[in-house]
């Protein structure tokens, strides 16, 4: 099983919202069954209680302004979207769109947060195989900020084997 | 006295393709006057129905010509609901 830690406040950002928004975030792959949210950009055109989208003219973009100023955007792989009043699951339409993402993307990374702080997250591998992986998000979903290099630091020492992820990230114990 | 033959090399150019999320940049090696069609072709990109490909972030067409440094990009909306 793949698990998934917020570390961006992307969580905390998406309660101020009862309308769908939408976006990007960048995820850092710290081991091959761990993944972290790092950073996250709302990016949608159109914000509705139960559609939200954002414009392939703001894709592009976006991700022209980083490519032109020589930014790293290999990591920025996930699809994040709310759904305002209604819980979180993956709807056909997600599905499809998921599916319509272009021709290059290697793998996907698509989180739902929805209604009573729920949440569910699904990784999609394109190439070279396609497969379809739940992910599960542990624990509670981290607040307070850090940099990568902090945040390595404290997921290297030895909370894993202690079975405490939280401990060793902020201090004050995990879910 | 002979005039020697002047050879004159082949300008290359390069150019950035960004296909979808995740780590799909790269650059392709062309020869200059090459278009849009023949950057995706070297770069081994193909479009899927849906996807826009934009050129320094405006709409082009796959005739239109390269220039080096020239950034194409590829991406689709993304809706949810």
């Amino acid at each position: 099983m793949i698990n998934l830690i917020d570390l961006s406040g992307l969580s905390k950002f998406v309660k101020r919202f009862d309308k769908e928004i939408s976006g990007l975030a960048s995820v850092v792959v710290l081991n091959p069954n761990l993944l972290l949210i790092d950073k996250y950009w709302m990016l949608n055109n159109i914000s509705k209680p139960s559609f939200t989208e954002i414009s392939s003219e703001a894709l592009h973009k976006f991700f022209l302004e980083k490519i032109k100023k020589n930014e790293d955007v290999s990591n920025i792989r996930c699809w994040w979207h709310t759904h305002g009043r209604m819980s979180a699951f993956f709807s056909s339409w997600d599905l499809n769109t998921i599916e319509e993402f272009p021709d290059g993307t290697d793998w996907l990374l698509s989180v739902v947060f929805g209604n009573h702080n729920s949440v569910e997250a699904r990784l999609d591998m394109f190439k070279p195989l396609r497969v379809e992986v739940p992910v599960r998000v542990v624990g509670r979903f981290l607040e307070k900020e850090y940099n990568v290099i902090d945040r390595v630091t404290a997921l290297d020492v030895s909370w894993w084997k202690e079975g405490s992820l939280f401990k060793a990230i902020d201090g004050k114990g995990g879910d | 006295m002979e005039r020697g033959v002047i050879r004159v090399a082949r300008k290359r150019i390069a150019v950035i393709i960004k296909d979808g999320v995740g780590d799909t940049k790269k650059s392709v090696i062309l020869k200059k006057g090459a278009t849009v069609e023949e950057a995706l072709e070297a770069g081994g990109n193909t479009i899927k129905d849906g996807s826009e490909v934009r050129l320094n972030g405006d709409t082009t067409s796959m005739s239109e010509e390269v220039e080096d440094g020239d950034i194409i990009t590829i991406f689709s909306k993304i809706s949810g609901a």
